[in-house]
């Protein structure tokens, strides 16, 4: 049994540990070398004990480890040495605690499959890791050569990301994301231009702050660059002519030139081939207004009520089943020639809406106009004694869909994975280990050795304080 | 506040105390708490508390070392709080950042310092400048004998997949090819099976793919030239780790071959091509003749006998308990193994 952790971390020990914690990554960061000057050979080989113990099997007893320990160390001789010439000094005494390498929680750890060695523990004894195919449930399995050891890819998952929040604590994250992205979606659809001149600068700002690092909150609907947006809005534009070009018929047409003829006849102006050129273009308008004087000259239409008139629209463009015209309509020579003309002037208006679509480029103040329009508010998220009823609430931001993590509430990692914060500084791959982290499986394919220049057992302390730990345990040395 | 500024002064002129005091002699005390601060650190230098709380001395100067926090408790201008994504290290470096260890928005030099380790990193340069070591793939300042290793690309498994697999080729040539070692060929061989096999399974989720793909992003990639496995390396042999005394005369040469034969030693590059052997992939595979030399039969059924015994050459010792042999089955931390099994057995010893 490992001792009980009391305040592994503590900062006015500032010990290092074997584990992935950011109070621990500051107890590397401000770790200075101890002091052996003025200490007696004892001192000296006793706190050089208590530090490399402190980091190298700190969950193993004293006991247990002095069993494991063996004076003659592993090291590597190369036989091209003699070829090279100056070859650098083997660093023998780094492999004082190669031994606990070889133990099964330990390996887990540097296969980063574990944040720390006190959770690959837990791993192994929640039966979570095989080896060679075998559950292992002791975390003191020692590996031999050629073994390989597999973790539940859930726990590895929970180990490398940010840890889960609870409901509570995904709410208040949430609540606030929703808040501010109400408040910019009002300042967007106040002030379109700045806002987004605001938000390119912001842009450009974090895009010049982590360059080549990993950022969570990266969407591309979120992006400033006006040109990437313009690739993205293609194929809406395409959506969106399909569209149009489906809503337009002969009838369609009809309609909107009595709505555009009628507005005028209301405020008493005149109708010219002019007032359709907004709509229909100007070589189209000629024949719009001849439709317009069939309709107003012929049918008096325009002073109709408005029911009857679309009545009136009806009988001249009625609707065709299986070819044949239903219900009743006209069919005398003067709709007949309406009916053609509205056929070439639909033929003609379906052309021009492709030719707007495809020749027209969008200019940034369009883009940015569309954007702005695009914005939409968020609903409001309802209190959290209603939600902890529920269990969930609805959340949909252009960042995130979902709760704040827990996008899937039944897995046990932080939900879409995200790494843990401070895992970088911590990230060492193994030379005796080769680890496969898409299926969370690792060969142990040796025992750690030591080579001219380096050692494959990874510590945080040098030759010097090894070399008093391992004069403490052989004892018999000094 | 008055009482931590002391506590600080105090620390940081322990080592001149200590050197007044004991002019001449060391010191014997029997028990002195050292308390951990920064070694960069001030006695006047103690930032001030976060948001007007009340911290130690210590929690204020990490939280000045972690930078500001933002709502969802991300240390977001901390240079290690994300992890790198252009195959380069992201390792500490306090003596030269001596506690400020914040992004800044422009800082071309030593973004260009971590760029470079993109491909293929050569051990022994120096980085940084100011005449101090600075390597990238040292990942703790003070260990300089100890070093990360270099993701292999995924190009390159694949590769050695279809050299060993598809082409048939020893791991011994492979292993030559792309400078690694035989176990890491067979290693990676082994692997890709398991990763096939998921990708049929279609036990790889996108939080798993993810993961993977923020790992691989995260370590420089291997590159054969600049840090290929030395193929050389044998292991030193036990016999040669201590001294053994011979008396020869003066005038009798004696050179390293003769200290061989003293030690009783093979020559190295038969153990080279032992070490070579034995692999599921290798040219010569030992792993038939292995079962041969453990002898075993099956002893003859009698009439009446209701089971057949199979007997098996062990070494004395190495099975069952040997009468007269100390046994101490109640003594504390004995050695243990592990069964086929995985069940946790005592070992005889």
């Amino acid at each position: 049994m490992p001792r009980r952790t009391l305040n592994m971390h503590s900062l006015v020990r500032g010990r290092v540990r074997t584990s992935m914690n950011k109070h621990n990554l500051f107890n590397l960061y401000k770790k200075s070398k101890p002091f052996f000057r003025n200490m007696t050979l004892y001192q000296q080989k006793w706190s050089s004990k208590q530090e490399t113990r402190a980091y190298h099997g700190e969950q193993v007893n004293e006991g247990r480890w002095s069993t494991l320990f063996q004076h003659k160390l592993q090291g590597v001789a190369q036989l091209d040495a003699s070829l090279k010439g100056s070859v650098l000094p083997t660093p023998m005494v780094l492999q004082t605690y190669a031994p606990l390498e070889k133990r099964l929680d330990v390996a887990l750890f540097r296969a980063m499959f574990a944040s720390s060695v006190r959770q690959a523990r837990a791993f192994i004894l929640g039966g979570h890791v095989k080896v060679n195919g075998v559950d292992i449930k002791h975390p003191g399995f020692t590996l031999t050569p050629g073994d390989i050891f597999a973790v539940d890819p859930e726990r590895v998952l929970e180990a490398l990301g940010r840890s889960k929040p609870s409901l509570k604590e995904a709410y208040k994250v949430d609540k606030l994301q929703v808040i501010q992205w109400q408040k910019f979606v009002q300042k967007a659809k106040e002030d379109p231009r700045g806002t987004w001149e605001k938000q390119k600068d912001k842009h450009r700002k974090n895009q010049n702050l982590y360059s080549g690092k990993f950022v969570p909150e990266k969407s591309q609907k979120d992006s400033t660059d006006v040109k990437q947006r313009l690739d993205s809005l293609q194929e809406l534009k395409l959506k969106k002519m399909k569209e149009v070009q489906h809503s337009v018929s002969r009838k369609s047409v009809l309609r909107d030139i009595y709505t555009t003829s009628k507005r005028l006849v209301d405020q008493s102006k005149d109708v010219t081939a002019a007032s359709f050129e907004e709509q229909f273009g100007k070589q189209l308008s000629g024949k719009c207004f001849q439709v317009y004087e069939l309709l107003a000259k012929e049918n008096k239409t325009m002073e109709l009520e408005p029911e009857k008139a679309t009545e009136e629209m009806n009988k001249i463009v009625p609707v065709y089943k299986e070819g044949k015209p239903q219900g009743e309509y006209y069919d005398d020579l003067r709709s007949k020639k309406l009916r053609q003309l509205l056929s070439e002037l639909n033929t003609k208006y379906l052309d021009k809406v492709r030719d707007d679509f495809t020749n027209k480029p969008l200019s940034e103040d369009e883009i940015i106009r569309m954007w702005s329009t695009s914005l939409r508010k968020h609903p409001k998220i309802p209190d959290f004694s209603e939600i902890q009823e529920k269990g969930f609430y609805f959340l949909n931001l252009p960042w995130q869909h979902g709760m704040y993590g827990l996008k899937d509430p039944s897995k046990p990692y932080f939900t879409p994975w995200n790494p843990r914060q401070f895992l970088s500084p911590f990230a060492i791959l193994p030379k005796h280990i080769e680890v496969s982290f898409i299926t969370c499986h690792a060969v142990y394919l040796r025992d750690p050795v030591a080579r001219p220049g380096e050692s494959e057992v990874i510590s945080p302390f040098d030759e010097d304080i090894h070399e008093r730990a391992y004069m403490y345990y052989v004892k018999n040395g000094m | 506040m008055l009482q931590i500024r002391g506590n600080a002064e105090l620390f940081n002129g322990s080592a001149n105390a200590v050197k007044l005091i004991t002019r001449g002699q060391v010191s014997q005390v029997r028990y002195r708490r050292t308390l951990a601060y920064p070694f960069y650190s001030k006695a006047g230098n103690i930032p001030p508390p976060r948001h007007g709380r009340k911290q130690t001395v210590f929690k204020r100067l990490m939280d000045e070392f972690l930078g500001p926090k933002n709502y969802k408790g991300d240390y977001y201008l901390n240079k290690y709080a994300y992890p790198n994504q252009n195959h380069s290290t992201n390792y500490i470096d306090p003596s030269s950042e001596r506690g400020n260890s914040l992004l800044k928005a422009k800082q071309r030099d030593a973004v260009s310092s971590t760029e470079k380790t993109e491909e293929g990193v050569d051990f022994s340069r120096d980085e940084g400048g100011h005449g101090r070591q600075r390597r990238p793939l040292q990942p703790f300042p003070m260990n300089s004998h100890c070093f990360t290793d270099v993701q292999i690309s995924k190009e390159m498994k694949e590769q050695i997949v279809n050299d060993v697999v598809k082409l048939k080729m020893p791991s011994q040539n492979v292993a030559l090819k792309y400078g690694l070692k035989i176990q890491r060929i067979e290693a990676i061989v082994k692997l890709s099976q398991v990763e096939d096999s998921w990708k049929k399974a279609g036990l790889i989720t996108k939080d798993l793919q993810r993961m993977s793909d923020v790992m691989y992003n995260m370590f420089p990639l291997y590159d054969a030239s600049k840090n290929g496995e030395n193929l050389t390396e044998i292991p030193i042999p036990e016999e040669t780790t201590q001294s053994r005394f011979v008396t020869i005369a003066e005038s009798e040469p004696f050179g390293p071959v003769d200290a061989a034969r003293e030690f009783g030693l093979e020559p190295a590059a038969v153990t080279l091509q032992k070490l070579s052997e034995g692999g599921e992939h290798s040219a010569h595979s030992n792993r038939a003749s292995h079962g041969t030399d453990t002898k075993s039969f099956v002893a003859k059924m009698h009439e009446g006998d209701r089971s057949a015994f199979r007997f098996t050459d062990v070494k004395v010792g190495q099975v069952g308990y040997r009468y007269g042999k100390s046994f101490r089955d109640n003594r504390k931390d004995r050695k243990i193994g592990f069964d086929a099994s995985g069940k946790m057995v005592y070992l005889l010893d």
